[in-house]
């Protein structure tokens, strides 16, 4: 489980963390590059995971109550 | 001679400011800046939990249907200047179903077997509504959004608010984020004859949160965050209860839960595939004793001609908490209970699809999950799986208009 | 305090910076900067490069989605805009496809049908921009950063040395000035404004502590044939030249502004553009095609004056 993640971070910095001139930005501008490309979709699942398993959080904090005690 | 008082032409205005914006003249490249236009999102989403199989219920007991639920989301973002967006939500969700009560052994007169749900006679019909409101100012190094919610529903109302605050260095190549949020919630469980349950109780959460977002390089983006949320006040779900041999207690939970997550994402563009690979994985562990696993992989892909596609797969393990059992042979010094899957040790495969098409202004999505649970989905082994484990499936129906 | 002197080629035109400093290692790394920058824009919105902002725009001409463009494009663009706005259409960055028309090494003139085929791919008003998108509706329409990019850049090679605490200096892309600061003694630069028919000789000179000065003139890419000129000097909305001034130059803060002054005033024509001009409020100076001169330099040759 760990091991996967690690390989992947691994091989991902890797290939080189250069420097990323502004005008070459524009791939991680595109929209499916986003932390979330459908901000309404993230913040359903988030709800339904949030109430339907025993484990909250992660990329961000609030987001509100909700009565899944 | 050419010039006029000392008033500026409005021609040379017009040039001077928009020349004044261009980056490189001013020092001022800013890589996040407001929406151009407002728009609205609008998605419903049917949600249906698979019934509780026949031979993990007592036959006996109320209607093994769980909960299907109708969810209406309305997200309206309204840029002010090229400094400031506001975005206002609201969410209307009716949910309709049974839960599980208790869990029971299949001989009660021993306490063996396999356990048994024992769903709750009463079905709910509940609505939720969820109003929110988030403003996010952009300057040349530092992103703030602070914002603000209420959800309240029939036995339940809370009031939340939230600050998180970018800072961009100037490299630009990395930021640091964080962020605070509170929630304040009253619980007014609906009282059933016959039934004591718990009437008005309180509930506070304080998070905080802290990460570094890393362009690794043009196609390669790595944010990791750490983020702590304490939670203190009435935790235990007032409508279930714990089987003893010498008869039920209501579920019980301590008075406080401190929770400690560790979260890394990664965004890669892939040339070949002309499309984004998402790769998010989340460590959490709280002082309850459970320890999950979230590992998210997804494909996304948008087409010049405005179709866009992804799909994922989430993989979810936890560990059960401390005081968890399915039921209780005997009682437990500390007092605390509670036999809510949500607590149990079990894993989850998630399988996700999303179409949408962008036509001018707007765009249309369709979307669908399904997720299932076992035990054999969980890292570790698991002796007894929770007979109420929950699979879904859920379908979304979303518009977005862009004004 | 020396004054050191970096030649270079850049957007196909001789190029120089010239910079105060203490130190000549230090003055080599700024210029290098500088220089690496506006490199970088020549690439970025080259026509000719395939990896290009620009070509990656005009590929996507037909799609009717349009592309998501980067900040510094979106800003270009949107600069783009007012100038398209403040000069009435001619300002356009879209007519870059008449060169298809006008070949000025060819001694020919363009057929009308040659000038009529484009002209209905030709127009700011067709094209749809809403940042962060760009939408060319029509495969064969292009974008052309050409007509400004180059003054940007003398603005953004200026800010750089500037940052970096340079106090004097110019830069100078293929006559396009922006001044970096006055010399150490306080004196401005004594820049000559070239004469449009007589090259070896200036027209006027001005003295500049600060800001940018850049010029155009109908003898940069010209033809004359039975004894008229053709220039580039195109109407985006005919397709053929302007009856021009002979050449403009404006000091503006900012090099871009002053490029782009000039450059609308030359579309003008020679009676509207000086009534621009003199309603802009800019220092100028121009010449007409019977050599008169105008404008506020002409007398004036201190910009501070003015």
């Amino acid at each position: 489980m760990k091991n996967i993640f690690y390989i992947i971070l691994i091989s991902i910095v890797a290939s080189a963390c250069t420097t990323v001139n502004p005008w070459e930005r524009g791939i991680l501008a595109k929209t499916e590059m986003a932390w979330e490309p459908d901000p309404l979709m993230g913040q359903l699942q988030e709800h339904v995971y949030f109430s339907k398993e025993g484990s909250n959080g992660g990329y961000g904090a609030g987001g509100g109550g909700c009565g899944c005690n | 001679m050419g010039k006029k008082s000392s008033s500026i032409s409005p021609a040379l205005a017009a040039l001077t400011s928009a020349a004044m914006a261009l980056p490189g003249i001013s020092s001022n490249v800013k890589a996040a800046v407001a929406a151009n236009e407002p728009k609205l999102s609008l998605a419903y989403t049917r949600y249906d939990e698979d019934s509780i199989p026949s031979n993990d219920a007592l036959s006996t007991a109320g209607d093994r249907d769980r909960y299907d639920i109708d969810v209406a989301q309305i997200q309206f973002l309204y840029p002010l200047s090229d400094k400031w967006q506001i975005t206002t939500g609201f969410v209307y969700d009716d949910m309709s179903g049974s839960s599980p009560w208790f869990i029971q052994p299949t001989d009660t007169l021993t306490a063996t077997g396999d356990p048994l749900v024992v769903m709750s006679g009463a079905t709910i019909d509940d609505t939720r509504y969820d109003f929110s409101i988030g403003a996010e100012y952009f300057g040349e190094k530092f992103t703030i959004a602070p914002s603000i919610g209420y959800s309240t529903e029939k036995d339940y109302k809370a009031i939340s608010g939230a600050l998180e605050v970018e800072y961009e260095f100037p490299s630009k190549a990395t930021s640091l984020r964080g962020g605070i949020a509170v929630s304040f919630d009253e619980i007014d469980p609906t009282q059933e004859p016959g039934e004591i349950r718990v009437n008005n109780e309180d509930k506070e959460n304080y998070a905080i949160f802290g990460g570094v977002t890393q362009v690794i390089n043009k196609h390669t983006i790595l944010q990791t965050t750490l983020g702590i949320s304490y939670f203190d006040g009435f935790l235990s779900d007032p409508y279930k209860q714990v089987w003893l041999p010498t008869g039920n207690l209501p579920d019980s939970r301590p008075g406080d839960r401190t929770q400690y997550t560790f979260a890394t994402r990664l965004r890669r563009y892939s040339e070949l595939l002309a499309a984004a690979l998402h790769v998010d994985y989340r460590f959490y562990y709280d002082d309850w004793n459970v320890r999950s696993h979230t590992l998210d992989l997804g494909l996304h892909k948008v087409t010049d001609s405005g179709w866009a596609f992804d799909t994922s797969i989430r993989y979810y393990t936890q560990t059960q908490a401390d005081f968890y059992e399915p039921f209780y042979r005997a009682p437990r010094a500390d007092g605390e209970y509670s036999s809510d899957y949500r607590l149990s040790p079990y894993g989850s495969v998630s399988l996700r699809l999303g179409l949408s098409e962008t036509i001018g202004d707007w765009t249309v999505k369709l979307a669908a999950e399904r997720y299932i649970s076992d035990k054999s989905y969980s890292v570790q082994s698991v002796d007894v799986e929770n007979p109420a484990l929950l699979d879904f499936t859920q379908f979304t129906f979303g518009v977005d208009y862009s004004f | 305090m020396e004054l050191y002197t970096f030649e270079f080629k850049a957007m196909g035109s001789p190029c120089e910076l010239r910079l105060y400093s203490n130190e000549k290692a230090f003055a080599q790394e700024i210029a290098d900067e500088a220089i690496v920058e506006v490199h970088r824009l020549e690439k970025k919105y080259s026509r000719y490069r395939d990896d290009s902002v620009t070509s990656e725009i005009n590929n996507s001409a037909g799609n009717k989605n349009g592309i998501g463009v980067d900040a510094e494009t979106a800003l270009l663009l949107n600069y783009a805009q007012v100038g398209y706005e403040q000069s009435d259409g001619l300002f356009d960055i879209s007519s870059g496809i008449l060169r298809k028309a006008w070949d000025f090494r060819s001694q020919k003139l363009p057929s009308q049908n040659d000038i009529d085929a484009l002209l209905p791919l030709i127009g700011w008003d067709k094209i749809r921009w809403k940042a962060p998108h760009i939408c060319l509706p029509v495969e064969g329409m292009e974008l052309d950063f050409g007509g400004y990019v180059k003054e940007y850049a003398a603005d953004v090679a200026a800010n750089v040395c500037r940052n970096a605490n340079i106090q004097g200096g110019l830069v100078n892309l293929g006559g396009d000035i922006c001044i970096i600061g006055p010399h150490p003694n306080g004196d401005a630069w004594k820049v000559g404004i070239r004469h449009p028919r007589n090259p070896s000789v200036p027209m006027s000179f001005v003295m500049l502590e600060k800001g940018g000065l850049a010029s155009s003139g109908d003898y940069e890419r010209f033809m004359i044939i039975d004894g008229v000129r053709y220039a580039h000097i195109l109407n985006p909305k005919t397709g053929w030249p302007v009856n021009s001034l002979a050449s403009t130059s404006v000091y503006a803060e900012q090099c871009v502004v002053a490029g782009t002054s000039s450059t609308i005033a030359m579309l003008k024509g020679e009676r509207a553009g000086i009534a621009w001009l003199e309603e802009l409020g800019l220092p100028y100076i121009s010449m007409n095609q019977q050599q008169k001169i105008f404008g506020t330099l002409k007398r004036i040759k201190d910009i501070s004056q003015v």
